[in-house]
């Protein structure tokens, strides 16, 4: 006689289980964490700047949050799930419950303090996935969730114990990311600017630069993507029609500002592009199973990417995008059961090129009227001259409105910003007022383009940092002539 | 008393009904605000909940939408303008849900399924129940959003210009965790409502099986 067992997806067509499934994983990512012990534990270790405890710290780093999940999972599995039912042993042995930590801990920045850390693979396993009912019920990817609550929650926290600097970098790069130092430049960039400052294109692929603890390594990432494709673990359409999408459309926005090949190699490799499509953009549960609704899925990720990246104050689009994404999956599933019809899947292509091609029109139209025109949200009100100290009276659209300020300049130079009125919201405005970023801003005003916004409240800082470069050029064209 | 007990835990307005859900999320930033707006609700509740009751009978039922309406809306508008008068700070933290209030559905909820069916001492009974628990409800939801998302504690402060002391504490120590600005913010509140819907269901559907 056969015994039937209730079991809830995914579903494969094969003789493995979900836990030999963790287990390739599991090995795809060992390199990674590897690597992000050297980049971010023994290198500041050579250089002394940290001692013995910083050498282990990105270690321990990893390995809290996974303890933390399968804990959580257990609790969880053990008193709401297994009363409907569940046998908890085979639930346990086939829920990723590892999982969601460790890749918890590799997409946030090495420096979030270690309680953050804890709370944050406690709402990634409750939150992300047992209030739905346990693995393979889960809409979001949990992993996301945690990232997501604790980005939301502390970034400002995060922020002031040192955000993604690792101990060396902290002291050899004066910048932010990547992709939120392209954000604050004006125009579209240069090699200079965009990736001069980290080193070479090759330490972008290698992962010699800032962002989250295990994310930025793109070559370990494909080799983790050949080797789980060879084991058959991952859809390998999803990862390679999302980094070609994005490829393919900032190779266009590129080439159409006269800027070549190295462009979109800079935006694939930034962002833990990579990492977030070959591991996150891919977890069995919360992406399509269908061969065409993979592709669609793909696509969709590289568009929302590209418009995170261009048209949004949140440069880092990668993680915000599969998040949204898994919100539509059950949507594209059902398109790519359709597409099976061949004059379904034509129209699917016509609708997909012209939303490339609007997206691409949309973020180019945006960034030649930067360049050329002066910035519309910055309002000169009043000029008045004190002896040789000329006082403006200046306003900066922000978040909620144009932030007013005083600016007085005494040959060429700031001496001080004093902020008449704003209407920011106040709990991101006093992230601004606790970091100085007003001093700073009078501090490093030689050097304004370099300067990087406050995370947590881009929105405010980005307007006060512009309203100080608006007020310069404007003190430049009325009195340096 | 059993009426006043089913509308703080039977029907809930805001746990069980998920009536006037707009205002519990957007107000219990402070937990001043929380227990202003359930004050204000509860009177218009109650007062027109009396008005429906008593004129019950002598309104036709295709066009009782209409006049429940009309009631309510004199009502919140004579609040509105008192509030404006008498408690100025009050009315400027309200801002524009002190005159959704109108629409909040609560009001006519409870004036369409008990008002005007029932006699006038139980209508009133029912909007006291409600208010309460309406009350009760946004107070919890606001403790929590402000003690972890603030790290404060709000018991007088637009209100102080009325009775004369002002309340704000701070409850934790400097620590990473706590402020969570998160909770403040609009998915905080949803957030922080789901979980106290869930809790509040599971504990109370857990004593119905019990008495079973």
């Amino acid at each position: 006689m056969k015994e039937y067992h209730k079991q809830i997806g995914p579903f494969y067509r094969s003789q493995k289980k979900t836990s030999t499934m963790m287990m390739h994983v599991l090995i795809a990512l060992f390199p990674i964490v590897l690597f992000q012990f050297y980049k971010n534990g023994i290198v500041p270790y050579l250089h002394h700047k940290v001692g013995l405890y910083g050498l282990f710290y990105p270690l321990i780093f990893v390995m809290i949050p996974p303890i933390v999940t399968c804990i959580t999972e257990w609790i969880g599995a053990r008193f709401f799930l297994q009363k409907r039912g569940m046998e908890l042993k085979q639930y346990l042995q086939n829920s990723y419950a590892l999982l969601p930590g460790l890749f918890l801990a590799l997409i946030l920045p090495i420096h979030t303090p270690i309680s953050i850390l804890i709370l944050g693979a406690v709402v990634a396993s409750v939150i992300g996935k047992l209030v739905y009912g346990g693995f393979g019920n889960n809409i979001f990817n949990p992993a996301l969730i945690g990232r997501l609550f604790v980005i939301t929650a502390y970034a400002g926290v995060i922020v002031s114990h040192g955000g993604y600097f690792n101990a060396y970098e902290i002291d050899t790069i004066s910048h932010a990311t990547p992709l939120s130092n392209a954000s604050t430049i004006e125009g579209i960039g240069t090699y200079q600017t965009l990736v001069a400052p980290y080193g070479t294109l090759w330490d972008f692929f290698t992962g010699m630069i800032p962002g989250a603890v295990g994310e930025t390594s793109s070559l370990l990432c494909i080799i983790g993507f050949l080797y789980l494709t060879w084991k058959k673990v991952i859809k390998w359409r999803i990862p390679v029609y999302y980094i070609g999408t994005v490829f393919f459309m900032t190779l266009t926005i590129g080439l159409i500002n006269g800027l070549s090949i190295w462009y979109p190699l800079f935006q694939i490799l930034s962002g833990g592009l990579f990492f977030g499509a070959v591991f996150m953009a891919t977890d069995p549960v919360t992406s399509p199973v269908t061969k065409n609704g993979q592709v669609l899925y793909g696509i969709g990720l590289g568009i929302l990417t590209v418009i995170f990246r261009y048209l949004t104050a949140y440069p880092e689009g990668v993680l915000t995008s599969i998040l949204t994404m898994n919100m539509l999956n059950f949507m594209i599933e059902k398109v790519g059961m359709k597409c099976k019809k061949k004059e379904f899947r034509l129209f699917t292509v016509a609708i997909v090129l012209m939303i490339l091609g609007g997206i691409i029109y949309t973020v180019n139209s945006r960034y030649t009227n930067i360049g050329e025109t002066l910035d519309p949200n910055f309002k000169v009100y009043e000029e008045k001259e004190l002896g040789n100290q000329v006082i403006y009276k200046v306003s900066q659209k922000g978040n909620g409105g144009p932030i007013v300020c005083e600016v007085a300049i005494k040959d060429g130079k700031i001496t001080h910003i004093k902020v008449l009125e704003h209407n920011e919201t106040p709990s991101y405005y006093s992230i601004v007022e606790k970091e100085k970023y007003i001093e700073t801003l009078i501090q490093k005003q030689n050097q304004l383009t370099e300067l990087d916004t406050v995370s947590g409240a881009t929105i405010s800082s980005t307007a006060l940092k512009k309203l100080v470069i608006n007020t310069l050029q404007e003190y430049e064209e009325h009195y340096e002539k | 008393m059993k009426i006043i007990k089913n509308g703080i835990l039977n029907e809930n307005p805001v746990f069980v009904l998920l009536l006037g859900l707009c205002s519990t999320l957007a107000i219990t930033t402070k937990f001043e605000n929380a227990y202003l707006m359930g004050i204000c609700v509860t009177l218009v509740l109650i007062v027109s909940n009396f008005v429906v009751s008593i004129i019950r009978k002598w309104i036709p039922s295709s066009v009782k939408t209409p006049v429940y309406i009309l009631i309510i809306a004199t009502l919140v508008t004579i609040m509105e303008l008192l509030l404006q008068y008498y408690a100025r700070d009050v009315y400027d933290i309200f801002g524009i849900y002190l005159p959704l209030i109108v629409v909040n559905c609560i009001i006519l909820g409870r004036a369409l399924a008990v008002a005007s069916k029932k006699t006038v001492g139980k209508s009133v009974l029912d909007g006291i129940g409600i208010g309460f628990g309406y009350t009760i409800a946004l107070m919890v939801i606001a403790c929590i959003r402000e003690v972890l998302g603030n790290n404060t504690i709000t018991f007088m402060d637009s209100i102080s210009s009325i009775t004369g002391y002002r309340a704000i504490y701070r409850v934790f120590p400097e620590n990473e965790l706590i402020p969570m600005s998160f909770l403040i913010s609009p998915a905080g509140a949803f957030l922080t409502l789901g979980i106290l819907m869930a809790i509040f269901n599971a504990i109370h559907k857990g004593g119905k099986h019990e008495s079973n």
